[in-house]
């Protein structure tokens, strides 16, 4: 199956809060195995964008489709089902717990002993967040038994990211992952996105740095007051266009060789994207 | 150490036995683990130079019996404190189950084995109570359970009105007099099985990895679509049946019940919950630990009474005795969570 039909495609979104218009009829798409920043100053409407993609703040206006299937996304349970992991910037793991008990909170692997007492299975809790960190992220855990407190952010933000690929997400986004890395972890980061594009799982990255933002992603999104001004494949935007654009210096530019049309009908299944990603 | 390698394929992942038991953890976490033994040793010690009397088989056994009820209270709130709360009403709370069982074998024709299935039933309806107030009128968890804790107090001084019950049967005192083998102490026997299911339960249940998600990080847990309120809810109704255990232990031990009994038993297990090592702002279990800070504290009062220092001074000797291991560990500096 080719990356003909978007992921995730959501067309003439409008969301208002009070009078304010946060989204303005914007159109948003990503494919399987895209990397597609999302940049705009404070209030463009970013973080509502997001929101709406994860259910916690349903449009008012709009279409989504998924798979190429309409969807109505009404809460984080709904998008989670769907496939789509959120890690914040206050990641959402527990600092007192070690790495493999962040990687599966909420999401135990079990044992029955005797018929009827189901413990969790440790062991193999550990082993398969090993194999995730390791295999899709190059990141060796093993052996590291302290909790995740001690680690390093760029580790801390490895363990969220198995969390995300356990719960075989198929799209993840990243909001601010770089803020609080070092120079090193910025790189890991980096390399840890690509492995996610590699496996055809689409990420959508949203930052203030541009250098990150060119580094990482085949395609900017600009938002400026809830319009979207931009959506350019990186190679055919420059840093400074793209900083005209969120000022609003420069009034739009759209350029869409990328963007294909209604993708012809298909059932996609759920349960069925690890050997999509494959 | 994290490393950039893409030799996944091939490098097994297997596990490591050696890292399994010591990994990377520092000297300082082992001597935490390790501190209230350590305590028991030291002190053992130095009762044994002091008295030659002291260590006996009928000595231990008292220890023993005394630490026990207070075992069972501890490992109840190693939950409680894990998950990120207190609960201050446990001593009222065992003085009003052991007054249940008494109440009800003397003026009521209930089977004695029924009434000790009673009071377990009123421990947990008390520690649902609490459980209330904390996750519905989301009362902090230290007032929801000081109210309690006066009132359930309150409630027993008024059903027994300044009387004392004494005497009851064996099988109301099975649990805090029964021996088994005619040696083994009976409240020892269920302290320790408390001790082993509070064990596998923090390590190995759902049920102890969400206590310690909820006091790790709250948010984070919620997001993980933990049912927060629900476990805080266990917690104490899991505290309340504890201490109806604790009740009826005691109330075999005493033979008797008057309305004063279980004062001061909060303070006590709290305590023994800090000596054994357990993070009093949550997340951090140490389930052994409280047995150990109980039976310490245990042995202590016995040594005190053994050395013929008044029953009050107790009291601030375990004072110190908190300071002193508080400031061992923060010594040590063996950091237990994030800041904050």
């Amino acid at each position: 199956m080719a990356s003909a039909s978007p992921l995730l495609e959501m067309t003439a979104i409008t969301k208002r809060f009070g009078g304010v218009r946060a989204l303005d009829e914007v159109d948003f798409a990503i494919d399987p195995g895209e990397v597609v920043a999302l940049v705009g100053e404070n209030g463009a409407g970013k973080s509502t964008l997001i929101k709406v993609i994860t259910g916690i703040h349903p449009p008012e206006g709009g279409s989504i489709r998924y798979r190429g299937k309409p969807v109505e996304v009404r809460s984080r349970r709904e998008s989670q089902q769907l496939g789509i992991e959120v890690l914040y910037q206050e990641l959402s793991l527990v600092g007192v717990m070690n790495a493999y008990q962040n990687v599966f909170l909420g999401k135990e692997l079990t044992k029955r002993y005797l018929g009827f007492i189901e413990l969790l299975d440790n062991e193999r809790m550990r082993l398969e967040a090993e194999r995730i960190l390791l295999e899709q992220l190059g990141m060796d855990f093993r052996g590291r038994w302290e909790p995740i407190f001690l680690m390093s952010g760029g580790q801390q933000q490895a363990i969220a990211l198995a969390r995300a690929i356990y719960a075989e997400a198929s799209l993840v986004i990243l909001d601010e992952p770089m803020a609080s890395l070092g120079v090193e972890e910025v790189e890991r980061t980096i390399a840890i996105i690509q492995r996610l594009r590699e496996s055809r799982v689409a990420v959508i990255v949203i930052s203030h740095n541009l250098e990150h933002i060119f580094a990482v992603a085949d395609r900017l999104v600009v938002l400026r007051r809830g319009r979207k001004v931009g959506d350019v494949p990186k190679d055919r935007i420059t840093p400074e266009e793209a900083i005209a654009l969120m000022v609003g210096r420069l009034e739009e530019k759209i350029v869409t060789p990328g963007t294909v049309p209604a993708p012809p009908r298909e059932e996609p299944r759920r349960g069925d994207r690890r050997s999509e990603s494959r | 150490m994290a490393t950039d390698a893409p030799r996944a394929a091939d490098s097994r992942l297997r596990s490591r036995p050696f890292d399994r038991v010591v990994g990377q953890r520092p000297l300082s976490y082992w001597l935490t683990l390790l501190g209230p033994w350590i305590g028991i040793l030291v002190f053992g010690v130095f009762m044994l130079f002091m008295r030659d009397d002291w260590l006996t088989v009928v000595n231990m056994r008292n220890i023993l019996i005394q630490a026990s009820v207070f075992m069972v209270l501890a490992v109840g709130m190693t939950f409680v404190i894990t998950g990120g709360g207190i609960d201050l009403s446990v001593g009222a709370m065992t003085g009003a189950t052991a007054l249940t069982v008494a109440w009800l074998v003397k003026f009521t024709a209930l089977p004695d084995v029924l009434a000790i299935f009673a009071a377990f039933g009123v421990g947990i309806l008390m520690g649902a109570i609490n459980g209330l107030l904390v996750t519905r009128l989301k009362m902090p968890d230290f007032i929801a359970t000081l109210a309690t804790w006066i009132t359930f107090g309150g409630v027993v001084l008024v059903v027994i009105e300044g009387h004392t019950l004494f005497r009851f049967s064996d099988t109301v005192r099975f649990l805090g007099r029964y021996r088994l083998f005619e040696q083994l102490p009976m409240a020892v026997v269920v302290a320790v099985i408390v001790g082993i299911i509070g064990h596998v339960l923090m390590t190995r249940s759902r049920f102890g990895r969400y206590t310690i998600a909820i006091g790790g990080n709250r948010k984070a847990a919620v997001e993980a679509g933990i049912p927060v309120e629900r476990y805080k809810m266990f917690h104490y109704m899991f505290m309340g049946l504890l201490a109806g255990i604790a009740g009826v232990i005691m109330l075999g031990r005493l033979n008797a019940v008057h309305g004063l009994v279980g004062q001061g038993y909060e303070i006590h297990t709290i305590a023994a919950v800090i000596i054994g090592g357990t993070a009093l702002y949550g997340g951090v279990p140490r389930i052994w630990g409280s047995i150990g800070g109980a039976l310490l504290l245990g042995m202590m009062a016995n040594a005190l009474t053994f050395l013929g220092i008044h029953y009050f001074v107790q009291y601030v000797f375990s004072g110190i005795i908190i300071v002193l291991i508080v400031l061992i560990y923060s010594l040590l500096g063996y950091r237990q969570r994030p800041e904050g």
